[in-house]
């Protein structure tokens, strides 16, 4: 599930899972939200209780566009199996924590 | 063992998610349900993308939980594809491989992961999952006793009980460290399970006055085959010097009687000549020598070559008789029949020179923790050599074997047509072993990419030394 608030920078709230299933949808929900992207993201991840690899690339998509905007893409909220999902993938060598 | 078939469409992730969901709770290890799900929806997605791409076709899913491990396999008869493993995780965001993303996360997140071809059958991608134990290390050492006088006369040699368990994993930890290639053994529960299910036959030597494990040999049955193998030999500091190795191992092969096994075989290390010595007084034949078989390179207390892997001599003890008829390349005839009237096992050779059939039986598989693989030919066919070459491809240049171990049936057709082509790809004779494949006798023959410095290797025997002599000369043809 996703949902987008956009405030003074633009938080992106992941909950439940993000998988194979669900990821193309989301990622295109993503990019349409972050056109012209003018300030920081946020991906609250907080409620989110799987990823896999397919919703690793939806948050590869947040992170490239903000880089490409000269923005920086937090992480928020990552815990338990979801935040060693970040970490050996090295996503946490490039996202921030919030 | 729980089974499902599924089409190769993406829609029925959720239905793979509800059976791995099912089996973990049925088996009650929800304490990895989570990695076990994020890999099976790795491994089911990557097929679907790289072996059937947009093709319809079936996967089929096996669940099976054995002492030590959760194991999940998918085996689908798609297109060839890539399977190598990424080497590393990304260190920056423009480092992120995004396709290799699925094996990044199976590699990460399982214990083991290999592909095995079965040829038609189709190829299979295992992924196991250690279970929750806990391991020797992670509990605290007993206190040392000082000057301790212990006797002979207190040790009894018998089968293992659960109870020693714990012991049996102290001393093994407090004689090898971390080096010991077979990690089961620091597991007390491993060994009370694997013991239970026949795969582990433990013999110890126990001291009746202070109650205590002091040695400890088995003989590792991982098929449950008529051939077991004998070894995770260990005595404990103290009670060395009483003999008590050979006592155990000698009533371990009494065991290995009772349990009806055809033979045993061992694969002592050539650093030094103390196993191969033991072997030998002990009624063991040598049948071969495995170059670079070892990835052991230290040993405790032995000045030994870091430099190179180690190499094993094979040895055998029949435990059995029974008549054979082997079908062997006339080339290594001679050397064959010397090992055999060693073994003195009964044999003729087969007189039905250019017997053939279409379809044979090829399988392989691979070991990380020696970083061997190996390739079973259990019936000649004339289609052997394309899925040998197959299965040879995967194992060096995907899962990276170090050495490529051969084993081609010897009580089936005739083989001389299938000895020129596994030449050709450069494998070698390297000796035979007694019973090894389904109950039936096989040649040895070895692939081995970088030659080994034989001038560190230590061979115990004179008819070992001609036999590894006439190895050592096979291997150079090839090198």
């Amino acid at each position: 599930m996703i949902e987008i608030q956009k405030e003074k920078d633009i938080l992106i709230i992941l909950s439940d899972r993000l998988d194979s299933m669900n990821a193309d949808e989301t990622k295109e929900i993503v990019m349409e939200a972050l056109k012209d992207l003018q300030s920081d993201i946020i991906l609250d991840v907080t409620n989110l209780t799987y990823i896999s690899s397919a919703g690793l690339q939806v948050v590869l998509k947040c992170a490239k566009i903000a880089q490409e905007s000269q923005k920086e893409c937090f992480l928020k909220g990552a815990h338990g199996t979801v935040r060693e999902i970040f970490q050996v993938s090295g996503f946490l060598t490039f996202l921030k924590e919030a | 063992m729980l089974q499902l078939v599924i089409p190769s469409y993406k829609k029925f992730l959720p239905l793979l998610n509800n059976f791995i969901s099912v089996s973990s709770e049925v088996f009650e290890i929800q304490e990895i349900k989570d990695k076990i799900e994020l890999c099976a929806e790795e491994a089911f997605i990557y097929i679907l993308k790289n072996s059937y791409r947009e093709e319809q076709g079936d996967i089929e899913i096996k669940i099976e939980i054995n002492e030590t491990h959760f194991v999940l396999s998918f085996t689908d008869k798609g297109l060839p594809i890539d399977i190598s493993f990424p080497k590393a995780a990304a260190y920056t965001i423009d480092t992120v491989d995004a396709e290799g993303l699925e094996l990044l996360l199976i590699k990460k997140f399982s214990h083991k992961a290999e592909w095995i071809n079965h040829g038609k059958e189709g190829r299979e991608f295992k992924l196991y999952f250690e279970l929750p134990q806990q391991a020797i290390y992670t509990l605290p050492l007993p206190e040392e006793e000082v000057d301790v006088d212990v006797s002979i006369n207190d040790i009894e040699i018998k089968r293992f009980e659960k109870q020693w368990a714990t012991e049996v994993s102290q001393i093994i930890y407090q004689a090898y460290g971390y080096s010991y290639p077979n990690e089961d053994l620091y597991f007390p529960d491993r060994i009370i399970s694997l013991n239970k299910s026949g795969h582990l036959v433990s013999v110890v030597a126990y001291d009746t006055k202070r109650n205590r494990i002091a040695g400890h040999y088995a003989l590792e049955r991982e098929d449950l085959g008529s051939v077991a193998e004998i070894g995770q030999a260990v005595v404990s500091p103290k009670y060395r010097g009483l003999g008590l190795m050979k006592k155990i191992r000698l009533k371990t092969q009494e065991v290995g009687k009772t349990l009806g096994l055809e033979g045993i075989m061992s694969k002592p290390v050539t650093v030094h000549l103390f196993s191969q010595k033991t072997n030998e007084t002990l009624g063991a034949v040598p049948v071969g020598m495995g170059f670079g078989v070892s990835p052991v390179k230290n040993f405790k207390k032995i000045e030994a070559d870091s430099s190179q892997r180690g190499s094993c001599m094979y040895y055998f003890l029949p435990l059995k008789k029974r008549q054979r008829v082997l079908c062997v390349p006339p080339v290594h005839k001679q050397i064959i029949e010397t090992i055999y009237t060693d073994l003195q096992l009964e044999y003729t050779f087969s007189t039905h020179t250019n017997s053939s059939r279409e379809n044979g039986t090829v399988k392989s598989s691979y070991s990380p923790n020696f970083e061997v693989g190996s390739i079973f030919v259990s019936q000649i066919g004339k289609d052997n050599i394309r899925f040998i070459k197959e299965a040879f491809f995967d194992l060096v240049f995907r899962m990276k074997a170090k050495v490529v171990l051969l084993y081609i049936t010897m009580e089936d057709l005739d083989v001389e047509p299938l000895i020129p082509e596994v030449t050709n790809e450069n494998f070698f004779f390297s000796g035979i072993l007694p019973s090894f494949i389904d109950g039936k006798d096989v040649m040895i023959y070895e692939f081995l990419p970088e030659d080994i410095d034989e001038s560190k290797v230590e061979i115990y025997s004179d008819r070992a030394k001609a036999l590894v002599a006439y190895i050592s000369n096979e291997k150079r043809k090839v090198l």
